[in-house]
């Protein structure tokens, strides 16, 4: 296992995941979101009926899968580790941040990754605000920006949320509970449920392995200059780049592209706060999700918050809309958040601001302190 | 020896806090206690990077990676 903690590794692994989005996109799922965090958390809280938007309404089974994978590889591995306690609620809050960029822009950092593949040069705009974002964060790493640390927890705390949500899922898939669906709209475009579950576990199991996170490629990029982290992304990107070339899915323009819009300072700015919420939180909506399936209560949380800002966003109208060519019964749509979700964005940013000023550790949050050298014997 | 206990931080805590006692500390055997793999890695690769000797220890579910 120790392969994928290589560049070759991570590479392969980049070039799996590619492969696996490419079978989710040519199996059903909405164009250029083969797979999405954010937009599959979205669509699993309409589902459960805490947001009313008709159009995105389905109980995503790789929501299920991703952790479901991490926790199961995590067990193997005995990498598993029930832990809590590190600023919960101030998680919550970046979970919930984090979501209203995405939905601003209409993407997590993957489906970013995802639609610059298909030539969508609004998510190579909006790559600007993450890089920019993932820079801020990192500015306030380096200042002693701490959440403080988790503390080991008893063994089945770590489970919950694995346990929930397969619980939830097997419910939903039975009919015991009455799940909202889509009938149109992205929510009613999807891979059959049971490859969607398969190829979602492997996945995640394999974000679990080679620690993929969206955010930390840039951060460790701006921190250290060390670009390794973006092996992965760049395997994805590749792979769907030729898939989409050879399906004809490829089309370079900012306009006419699906479930987007041109509002390109909206799609800067939702962006940036995924970028710079991710870093404090430390990591990007889909490492969240393999954190919370390693054992972490702490990701969590913050998938809580994920799912909780999706139920706002819809709920008080402050997700992008995509952009809509005229029909003959409809006029144009632009598209972009509204004056609402423009607030509500803004405000966000702010609060990332204050969140990660006053999270500034003076005294680090490190112990350091000299302890006899016991290495030079033992050698 | 510095000892640097970063377990239970958030990544790249413990890659930071170990970089800046390193800076500080530049002649010193460095001992971070590390409490995942994701950040065992990252302090590894960094005194890897340095073209220091680095030694990695588990205990129960924490590791010690010793950098010299």
């Amino acid at each position: 296992m120790d392969f994928f903690y290589k560049r070759s590794g991570l590479i392969v692994a980049g070039l799996i995941f590619g492969v696996l989005t490419a079978v989710l996109a040519f199996a059903g799922n909405p164009a250029n979101m083969a797979i999405c965090a954010a937009c599959f958390i979205r669509d699993v809280a309409g589902s459960l009926k805490l947001h009313s938007a008709e159009p995105v309404q389905y109980f995503r089974p790789e929501i299920v899968g991703m952790v479901v994978g991490a926790f199961l590889i995590a067990i193997a591995t005995k990498e598993y580790r029930s832990t809590a306690g590190s600023s919960p609620m101030v998680r919550f809050a970046l979970g919930f941040i984090m979501m209203i960029g995405a939905l601003v822009f209409l993407g997590c950092p993957l489906r970013m990754v995802i639609r610059m593949a298909a030539g969508d040069l609004n998510a190579w705009i909006g790559l600007i605000g993450f890089v920019l974002g993932t820079g801020t964060g990192a500015f306030f790493l380096n200042k002693g920006f701490s959440l403080g640390r988790e503390y080991d927890t008893g063994k089945a705390a770590g489970a919950v949320l694995t346990v929930v949500l397969t619980l939830l899922f097997i419910l939903a898939i039975s009919g015991l509970i009455a799940v909202a669906a889509s009938e149109k709209g992205p929510g009613s475009m999807h891979a059959p449920w049971i490859l969607a579950l398969v190829v979602a576990i492997v996945i995640g199991a394999l974000a679990q392995k080679t620690r993929l996170c969206f955010a930390s490629g840039f951060r460790n990029a701006w921190l250290m200059r060390d670009f390794t982290m973006l092996l992965p992304i760049a395997g994805i990107f590749v792979i769907m780049l030729v898939y989409n070339i050879a399906t004809g899915n490829f089309h370079l323009s900012t306009a006419g592209q699906p479930i987007a819009h041109s509002q390109q300072l909206w799609n800067i700015l939702g962006l940036y706060a995924v970028g710079f919420a991710a870093v404090l939180a430390g990591g990007c909506p889909l490492r969240q999700m393999i954190m919370a399936g390693q054992g972490s209560s702490d990701a969590a949380v913050t998938f809580l918050g994920l799912l909780v800002g999706a139920a706002f966003a819809h709920n008080f109208g402050w997700a992008g809309a995509a952009a809509a060519a005229a029909t003959d019964t409809t006029p144009a749509v632009a598209g972009g958040p509204a004056l609402a979700g423009q607030v509500a964005l803004v405000v966000c940013i702010v609060v990332l601001f204050i969140i990660a000023g006053v999270n500034i550790q003076k005294k680090k949050a490190v112990v350091v302190k000299q302890v006899p050298d016991t290495t030079a014997s033992e050698a | 020896m510095i000892q640097v206990d970063a377990r239970g931080l958030s990544c790249p805590e413990p890659l930071l806090r170990t970089k800046e006692v390193l800076d500080e500390y530049p002649n010193e055997v460095v001992q971070t206690i590390v409490s995942d793999v994701n950040a065992r890695e990252n302090v590894k690769n960094l005194g890897l990077r340095r073209r220091k000797d680095v030694e990695v220890k588990q205990e129960g579910q924490d590791f010690y990676i010793t950098i010299k």
